[in-house]
């Protein structure tokens, strides 16, 4: 299947960048830990 | 090189596309198909449920209003599909989403829809796989909004913005998540996949680049199964390439019974056709 989207960093790249950890985002400490999603409709 | 693999797409509405408990839930479903379309990719399509049958999973029942990632994330582990969950103060950023998604995951991304044109409402939708750009910053995304009507191309601006104005404490508080975090679920990586048949195990390297080795004149067989009781499907001049996807144990000719796949299972050459 081809794909409309254009190349970007090869998977073997990416894949050695996906290894690092994720750090924790300062100013979140005071999230919500769920967020309920809301109502959609007929546009 | 195949593109990653890609759900089938999942559409919200009506309401009483989903009915619940007698409710009628087809418009508040949005993370449960968000999360079906997770469980479809993650499985390369063998597992392909409804977004009411995730909410129809979720434990305990709650057929009142809209969802959450961790109900969701529930189920979807449940039919094993492991999500790494980002939300509250474990928020990832955009940039170490978009690499897990460079590297093959997919992700349901939460966020609110007056970014993009609607009305202010939560959302959920899947990204199933990214394009251009650089490590951590892509340039676009192919996003399955079950709030549309099918997979389209969003800019990267887009999806940060989408992302961005998520209501955390609810769409009536008009504090806003802003830049520089994701409410996430990412999922397994598939990638590089193929479709396994006739008991293909993945070749090695995934894929592995060989070039059909028939004698001048001659060209070799790609059959569709691995043996010649199968069709021929097409037949490769000397020096064709053939990615192959998986090997399996098929007919023995000439000493060997190893042929070579496709990414589908749909094509076989004999390794003796192959180098």
């Amino acid at each position: 299947m081809t794909d409309e989207l254009e190349d970007g960093p090869t998977l073997e790249e990416a894949k050695a960048a996906a290894a690092v950890p994720p750090e924790t985002v300062p100013g979140s400490e005071d999230l919500p830990e769920d967020v309920r999603d809301g109502e959609a409709g007929d546009e | 090189m195949t593109s990653p693999q890609r759900p089938t797409f999942l559409i919200e509405g009506p309401a009483s596309a989903c009915i619940l408990g007698g409710k009628s839930l087809g418009w508040l479903n949005c993370t449960p198909l968000s999360a079906a379309m997770g469980i479809d990719r993650s499985t390369l399509g063998e597992d392909r449920i409804s977004g009411c049958q995730v909410r129809d999973e979720i434990e305990p029942s709650d057929v009142v209003g809209g969802t959450t990632m961790s109900q969701c994330a529930a189920v979807a582990e449940r039919h094993g599909v492991q999500v790494e969950r980002h939300t509250g103060p474990n928020v990832c950023t955009p940039v170490y989403a978009a690499t897990q998604l460079q590297a093959g995951r997919g992700f349901i991304l939460q966020g609110n829809t007056e970014a993009i044109g609607k009305a202010n409402v939560n959302h959920a939708v899947w990204i199933n796989h990214s394009g251009g750009g650089t490590l951590g910053h892509p340039t676009s995304a192919m996003v399955y909004d079950p709030w549309s009507t099918g997979p389209a191309v969003w800019s990267w601006s887009k999806v940060l913005a989408f992302a961005a104005a998520l209501h955390p404490w609810g769409e009536a508080d008009k504090r806003r998540l802003g830049p520089g975090k994701f409410y996430a679920g990412i999922f397994p990586d598939t990638e590089p996949h193929f479709h396994s048949r006739y008991s293909g195990i993945a070749a090695s390297p995934l894929p592995s680049r060989k070039t059909a080795t028939a004698p001048v004149g001659r060209k070799v067989n790609a059959r569709s199964g691995p043996g010649t009781s199968f069709s021929i499907k097409r037949m490769l001049p000397r020096g064709t390439v053939f990615m192959a996807y998986q090997t399996t144990r098929g007919q023995r000719i000439e000493g060997s019974a190893t042929w070579f796949g496709d990414h589908d299972g749909g094509e076989w050459i004999h390794s003796s056709g192959l180098r």
